[in-house]
């Protein structure tokens, strides 16, 4: 017997005809392959915990990351067509189970007795209820969630998952090497490994007929370049990441989520409140590791999203066309994405960001599958929408300006305003199965979503500094990025001025504004070519810049060329989401007010997702098509524009991973250095760690503590109860203060200050003199020191 | 006896070399780890603290003993030698034998300081506290 439905059909079995016994039997056997997998988590999670091995989370943290959202899939009765497409989906949507779970149940817990709901006792009933209800619901739905998320994707490709898991493992031991001894050797030929393998997959997916595994070969090099940074140091690696943990360890120590009274928006997401504590109570995750691997590896689906996006795109094309090249494709997503700042650097250590952009990139993915039913896919889309709310604030409104903006441009198109004439749109959904998948009601909901959660049930203040900003200035159009390294008395100057007027209670000590600052230069890597640093830096300028004029290009081509020559290719909802991604990179790139809160680097990557699509269809609609009648110039020009995209791809993902840094000198990044100022910046080390606990834990309000710009990062993963002061310029530090110094400031001597909101900075060299003279040492472990 | 198909011995085989990963791991790792001279393991450190940091503004009398915190988080146990001096005169000294993990509050003695700045610290380190003595 067979169930249709509105996306495929489903094989089951008739019911048993005879006896209670055959009939249990037979329903089991409906939810075998979910039963199966339950069973094999639970015994080797308890396995695992028998020998005290460090991966007993594993098998946990697997399920819970990925059967809740093959459960929804399949409720829905809907999945993209690729294998890639609905393991990135399955994950996304078990984010949004677990956020809603864990909101829910802290909500309504403290209202029934339940005062600590988010501890281990009640996670695990609740779990183990969702697991009872999941096996239920699919044998009365005839439909195994696991099952239905494997069905036709055959075994994996073996030689895919042992490259990729090699990958990867090279990537941890490098890291592990780095950390340990400093030796960037091995760090350095995993990350060649990784681009090499990334350039070898262009390559090899070049012909259309490509068997190569790319969607895993993708997944398992942007995961090792991701753990390279990510695992960088004593503890988490970045700067907003800090500051995230601080909050997730209030909520995993207070067993319950709660609305924070400051409005505090870190405080307001559940992907950092609740979605870590749930997984530490039902698997044992390390809050540490949460951060450390599975946020990376989350991230890591992101390219995957946006890669199995790209290459479906064509489904919609009934004549002519075949899908684009995989290696195409592949080349888009490593230029655009992979060797994005945001992607290599950023979002790693920006966890709440980095998971709703994922989430956007699946979203996206679910507007292009064909496959699914229209129906199913506004219903995903809708949840979607909904988890990114709690996940992110900034994406959550970037989204919902994203909709209202691509629903009406995608309605002036439809209506023939912009450039297509009506009639051949209206051809055209006659003619294929073409659709418009954005419609009022999401447009709506996603703005309901994003002012409902944020400003309506926790009022947080994520808004409020950027909306005043823009009304007391302005926009501001000037070049969004320049900051500038000021001498550090001048820079002095301009902070004591603010601080008399952010930080009138500091006492300046009696003659600190006569310490002499002399200024410190930044540890960089010289390179092994440093002649030719002047040549690499223009060439990657030009490339850089480069990839915005082929977004640019990209959308004017489908408008005007793609759209009026085959409108089938081109539908309402890619012209939308195209011209609206090319509006938001522009206005963020451009504008010095919105940049100064929102990294225009982390809003190209949004450009970068929503036109990776019209980006490949005009690279691919310009590569001349390879036939049996080429002649010897065609072939001559095939090869050549295969060679020179693989070039542009390979400058920017050299440049993007820091090997760049590393060939002809400069800032590398932490993962491939051992005393470079990013480490310094953003390596956090044991006893750096330690002496924040030790200041949570002896220093109380209304005490100060002062650290200097990149020092204080630490303190801001155990927050105490103490006010946080952010420099340590002599004039500016309270003679009552309590002034960190991070090992930085004190084993390499050197200090940094910003003024300007970050605008303007300078290294100075630590004035321990100073201190040594007006302070006592209350704490101290050699490379950090605490003066009183 | 079942027979076997090529696809059904691949997933066998496939499930069994991730089960010979996840329960080999902590030999697998360590092993590697060794190979290659790398570690996650905590950076390790000793710290010395004071147990009332605002003593550092309101200053210790003169015979009162101050109260120093000692850790040790350098992976072993170890035998300290703490010192108490003032401009670089010896004060005090003495010896603490401590577990990796363990802390230990250390009372140094002030009899026979004068008023200004005591500095207790670890021998052979670069690790120390300071406290102002005020006349009794």
């Amino acid at each position: 017997m067979t169930t249709s439905d509105s996306d495929t059909r489903v094989r089951v079995t008739p019911l048993a005809p005879h006896g209670p016994l055959a009939t249990a039997r037979e329903i089991g056997s409906r939810v075998a392959p979910t039963g199966i997998w339950l069973s094999a988590a639970l015994i080797s999670s308890v396995a695992l915990a028998a020998i005290h091995s460090p991966l007993t989370p594993l098998p946990g943290v697997v399920t819970i990351l990925f059967v809740p959202g093959a459960a929804v899939m399949s409720i829905l009765r809907t999945r993209p067509a690729s294998s890639a497409g609905r393991a990135v989906l399955a994950v996304c949507l078990s984010m949004l189970v677990v956020m809603v779970v864990g909101g829910t149940a802290s909500l309504l817990g403290p209202h029934i007795g339940i005062s600590r709901p988010l501890d281990t006792a009640t996670e695990s009933v609740i779990w183990a209820l969702i697991a009872l209800g999941v096996l239920a619901i699919g044998a009365a739905e005839r439909r195994d969630p696991v099952a239905w998320i494997f069905e036709g994707a055959g075994t994996p490709n073996i030689i895919g998952v042992v490259t990729s898991s090699l990958l990867v493992l090279i990537s941890i031991l490098g890291v592990a090497e780095l950390n340990h001894t400093g030796d960037i050797h091995l760090a350095v030929f995993g990350t060649i490994l990784d681009v090499g393998v990334l350039l070898a997959g262009i390559a090899g997916g070049w012909d259309r007929e490509s068997r190569w595994p790319l969607s895993i070969l993708l997944f398992g090099a942007s995961l090792a370049l991701l753990l390279s940074t990510s695992l960088r140091g004593g503890h988490l690696y970045g700067s907003d990441v800090q500051r995230e943990f601080g909050v997730a360890w209030s909520t995993v120590h207070a067993g319950v989520w709660r609305i924070p009274a400051d409005h505090d928006p870190y405080a307001s997401m559940l992907s950092l409140t609740v979605l870590p504590a749930v997984l530490r109570s039902v698997t044992k995750l390390r809050l540490t590791a949460f951060f450390e691997l599975v946020v990376p590896a989350i991230l890591a689906l992101l390219p995957v999203a946006v890669f199995t996006s790209v290459r479906s795109v064509p489904r919609w094309v009934t004549s002519g066309r075949t899908a684009p090249r995989p290696g195409l494709a592949l080349g888009v997503v490593t230029g655009i994405i992979v060797s994005s700042v945001a992607f290599s650097s950023d979002l790693v250590s920006i966890t709440r960001q980095a998971m709703a952009t994922t989430m956007l990139a699946a979203l996206v993915m679910v507007l292009f599958d064909r496959s699914m039913s229209k129906r199913s896919s506004q219903i995903v889309i809708g949840l979607l929408i909904l988890a990114i709310s709690f996940t992110h604030y900034t994406t959550s409104y970037l989204l919902a300006a994203v909709l209202v903006c691509a629903w009406l441009v995608s309605l002036l198109w439809e209506r023939g305003s912009l450039v297509v004439p009506r009639g051949e749109v209206e051809r055209h959904r006659k003619s294929v199965s073409s659709r418009r998948m954005l419609n009022g009601t999401l447009v709506i909901l996603a703005v309901v979503a994003a002012f409902g959660w944020n400003l309506g049930i926790t009022r947080n203040s994520a808004l409020s500094a950027p909306s005043g900003a823009v009304a007391t200035n302005g926009v501001g159009i000037v070049a969004s990025t320049n900051t500038s390294l000021l001498p550090p008395d001048q820079l002095e100057h301009l902070l004591v001025g603010e601080l008399r007027q952010s930080a009138k209670y500091i006492v300046p000590v009696p003659g600190s504004t006569l310490v002499h600052l002399t200024t410190a230069a930044a540890p960089a890597t010289r390179g092994i070519a440093s002649s030719l640093t002047g040549f690499w830096n223009k060439l990657n300028l030009i490339v850089t810049e480069g990839i915005w004029v082929v977004l640019g290009v990209a959308l004017l081509y489908g408008i005007f060329r793609l759209g009026r020559r085959r409108s089938y290719a081109f539908t309402s909802d890619l012209v939308g989401l195209g011209v609206t991604g090319l509006i938001l990179g522009g206005l963020l790139r451009t504008s010095g007010t919105l940049a100064s809160f929102y990294d225009p680097e982390r809003a190209a990557i949004i450009t970068a997702i929503l036109l990776a699509t019209p980006a490949t269809m005009l690279l691919d609609d310009f590569l001349p098509r390879r036939t049996s009648s080429m002649r010897t110039k065609e072939t001559w020009l095939a090869r050549a524009s295969f060679i020179v995209g693989f070039l542009y791809v390979a400058v920017l993902v050299i440049e993007a991973t820091g090997l760049g840094a590393l060939l002809v000198g400069g800032e590398a990044p932490g993962s491939l250095s051992a005393s470079d100022v990013n480490v310094d910046d953003f390596a956090v080390s044991t006893p750096e760690v330690a002496t924040a606990a030790w200041l949570r834990s002896n220093v109380k309000y209304p005490n100060i503590v002062q650290a200097d710009y990149h020092g204080g990062l630490v303190l801001l993963s155990q927050p105490g109860s103490y006010d946080l002061v952010g420099e340590i310029m002599p004039a500016g530090v309270d003679r009552g203060a309590y002034i960190y110094l991070s090992h930085f400031n004190l084993v390499d001597g050197i200090s940094q200050a910003d003024a300007n909101g970050g605008g303007s900075w300078t290294l100075y060299h630590s004035t321990l003199g100073f201190f040594n003279r007006y302070f006592y040492v209350v704490y101290s472990t050699g490379t950090t020191r605490v003066y009183h | 006896m079942p027979r076997f198909n090529g696809r059904v011995a691949r997933r066998l085989l496939l499930s069994l070399a991730v089960a010979a990963v996840l329960f080999g791991f902590t030999p697998i790792s360590h092993a590697l780890l060794r190979a290659v001279n790398g570690s996650f393991a905590p950076t390790p450190y000793t710290s010395l603290a004071l147990r009332s940091p605002s003593q550092a503004e309101s200053g210790v009398k003169q015979g009162v003993p101050v109260r120093v915190e000692l850790t040790n988080r350098s992976g072993r146990t170890r035998i300290y030698e703490w010192r108490a001096t003032q401009a670089g005169a010896l004060i005090d000294v003495g010896l603490e034998k401590l577990a990796n993990g363990r802390s230990e509050t250390i009372l140094v003695p002030t009899n026979h300081a004068a008023s200004g700045n005591l500095r207790v610290s670890l021998a052979g380190t670069d690790v120390y506290v300071a406290v102002p003595i005020l006349k009794s």
